[in-house]
């Protein structure tokens, strides 16, 4: 169990070794199978419960040049449904939005002369989501779908913008405390990853989780 | 019951989907590929070799030793400044740099398979045969290269003996046969020094035996045609900078400043590059492949490779240009441009569209086969046929034993260039 709080930061970092990666993977399906393997065996109902969360983003990928005015620090929102079971596992989807970076630069000499920057990078990404909680209020998560990244930029008088689809991972802990019977209050500290661009994401947020549907 | 609920949990196949969807995402397929340099400046000591003496030693060896890394018989072919050794096994190549000091020639560079990222560097010394190479007695049976070949930049170790068994035959080194790079890629952007589609491949892709070059064509925002092959600014060909996406979103003058290529070149204008491969370059064919969202810019287009020709033709430079109609859509449009019948063309479509815009050159899949009787009948018309994309070795033999094509692109010059010499 203590693999599990390993945090995001540190997941993300690993991850790009493709070794490291099966393995965190290999151990993460192991311990699902293993918890579905030993699911509680009381009688228990089903819900689905709704997160909604918002927080700070920071981008720590590598940037092959990187703009003096490169802002990595940015907000996320994202909304997630689970289906909670009477076992661990859990299963749903979630839908969000994070800034991925931007920049603000003056005065750039070019082939085509001086020109001002501006560029804004974010990305919606819709994903299903594996959860678990090896721990009372402790919760894992673990999601795999798309990130459509949309680019911004403004330069030598003109706007343009560009926006493309890939595949996108992430990574998630978070600790929930009750706030009543249906509506808890927790924090998440998540990685992302939006592999097309090779983008890196971690981020630390405060989300709400509501059960608002049980049988 | 609780047994029961176990085994149907560890039985769940819903449990081994997640698995398999968690253990297949994102596994990258990153490729260290280096490409080792002498730094002992031992040729600087050496004179340069005159074009005469050159070709004394062009011609197909017998590997006498080596031959588990670089096969039995290779082709050694001069390139400008650089001695190309096309060795057929695992599309292996050297690249050498020589020169003569007193009676021996000395020749110094890197060997790579081409396909993987295994290379090392490489160095050789002639003194069986350099008189005859030299111009002053001999003949060329007694023409030996012996050497050493390593891994990555160790100091090489390793034996390699050349023997020379004959020269080319002089009729593939005069008939007019295209060799020519697929964008310049050498299989993937990691596999060779520069970017694909750039100036700087442009110059010095003729070492890995092209003589032609097709390069791919976008138009910008504000109607620039740019030389770009993917349908996005992605980390495959573009370093992590500030742009993504479509590159057509962006004008050229954005995509030439904020775009890096992955080997830092800039991302060149059509104009730009066909002035310098007219200028810079001895290629003889360039195959300008229009791609599907280039079609408002055809008429730039054919006014860019126009001017390109005139210039090459005040330079008195053998090089064909030809814009490659690569589908419906843009062979419609081509309709509409005036005089198309005029402007020379490659039509990758059927000999009737072929005929219709009066293109010089039919450039059929390789899938499709050797299509005898198409080529032959073009022939018959002053046409010429030039296959894509071949790759496989056994289809580049195969088209050379039986095909009558004017010419190949492929992702491995290196390796065609062997087969194509080697016959």
């Amino acid at each position: 169990m203590e693999c599990l709080l390993i945090t995001p930061h540190f997941l993300l970092t690993i991850i790009m070794d493709n070794k490291m990666k099966k393995l965190i993977l290999f151990l993460f399906s192991f311990l699902i199978i293993y918890s579905s393997v030993n699911a509680q065996t009381a009688d228990s109902l089903y819900n689905l419960t709704v997160y909604a969360g918002g927080g700070y983003v920071r981008n720590i990928t590598s940037f092959d040049y990187e703009y003096a005015s490169l802002n990595r620090n940015g907000f996320l929102a994202n909304l997630r449904v689970m289906w909670k079971p009477d076992y661990l596992i859990r299963a749903g989807f979630e839908v969000g939005r994070t800034d991925v970076y931007s920049l603000n630069e003056k005065d750039i000499q070019t082939d085509f002369g001086t020109t001002d920057l501006k560029t804004d990078v974010y990305a919606w990404s819709i994903m299903a989501v594996f959860s678990m909680s090896p721990f009372k209020n402790f919760e894992v998560n673990l999601g795999t779908g798309h990130a459509f990244t949309t680019v911004n930029n403004t330069s030598f008088g003109n706007e343009s913008t560009s926006t493309d689809g890939g595949s996108a991972f992430m990574i998630s802990t978070g600790y929930y405390f009750p706030v009543s019977k249906d509506l808890q209050l927790g924090g998440e500290l998540r990685g992302m990853k939006i592999a097309k661009y090779d983008d890196y994401l971690i981020s630390l947020q405060v989300s709400l989780a509501y059960k608002f549907l049980e049988w | 019951m609780i047994f029961l609920k176990k085994m149907l949990s560890i039985f769940n196949p819903v449990n081994y989907i997640i698995v398999i969807i968690l253990l297949s995402n994102g596994c990258s397929n990153d490729l260290d590929v280096i490409f080792p340099e002498w730094d002992n400046g031992l040729l600087n000591s050496t004179t340069p070799l005159t074009n005469e003496m050159k070709a004394r030693f062009e011609g197909i060896y017998n590997v006498e030793q080596g031959s588990d890394q670089f096969g039995n018989s290779v082709v050694v072919k001069w390139n400008g400044d650089y001695l190309s050794i096309y060795t057929g096994k695992n599309t292996g190549y050297f690249l050498l740099q020589g020169g003569k000091l007193d009676s021996t020639i000395y020749l110094q560079g890197l060997w790579r398979y081409q396909n993987n990222a295994e290379t090392g560097l490489t160095q050789f010394s002639m003194t069986e045969g350099a008189d005859y190479v030299l111009g002053n007695s001999g003949d060329s049976s007694g023409i030996k290269l012996k050497g050493t070949w390593g891994k990555n930049q160790n100091t090489p170790k390793e034996p390699v003996v050349l023997k020379f068994i004959r020269p080319i035959k002089p009729e593939l080194l005069t008939n007019k046969f295209y060799i020519i790079t697929h964008h310049g890629s050498g299989g993937g952007p990691e596999y060779l020094q520069q970017t694909e589609n750039t100036i700087e491949i442009a110059k010095i892709i003729e070492r890995y035996g092209a003589n032609g070059f097709e390069t791919d064509v976008r138009v910008s925002k504000d109607g620039i045609p740019f030389l770009y092959h993917d349908n996005t600014l992605n980390p495959r060909l573009v370093q992590k900078g500030s742009l993504i996406g479509e590159p057509e979103k962006y004008t050229f003058k954005e995509l030439h400043t904020f775009v890096r290529l992955i080997h830092g070149e800039q991302i060149p204008s059509l104009e730009a590059w066909l002035d310098a491969v007219v200028t810079e370059t001895n290629l003889e064919f360039i195959y300008v492949d229009c791609k599907p969202t280039a079609q408002p810019g055809l008429a730039t287009i054919a006014a860019i490779c126009e001017a390109a020709r005139q210039k090459a033709a005040s330079l008195n430079r053998d090089i064909q240009i030809y814009m490659a109609i690569t589908t419906d859509d843009l062979f419609n449009a081509f309709l509409a441009l005036p005089d198309y019948q005029n402007i020379p063309t490659i039509c990758e479509l059927s000999p009737d569209k072929l005929e219709q815009i009066n293109s010089h050159v039919w450039s059929p899949r390789f899938t499709e086969g050797t299509q005898n009787s198409e080529v032959a009948a073009l022939h018959s018309e002053g046409r010429i046929a030039i296959v894509w994309t071949v790759n496989i070795p056994s289809l580049m033999e195969q088209y050379f034993q039986d095909g009558i094509f004017d010419g190949m692109l492929t992702d491995y010059p290196t390796l065609l260039a062997y087969y194509y010499y080697g016959q």
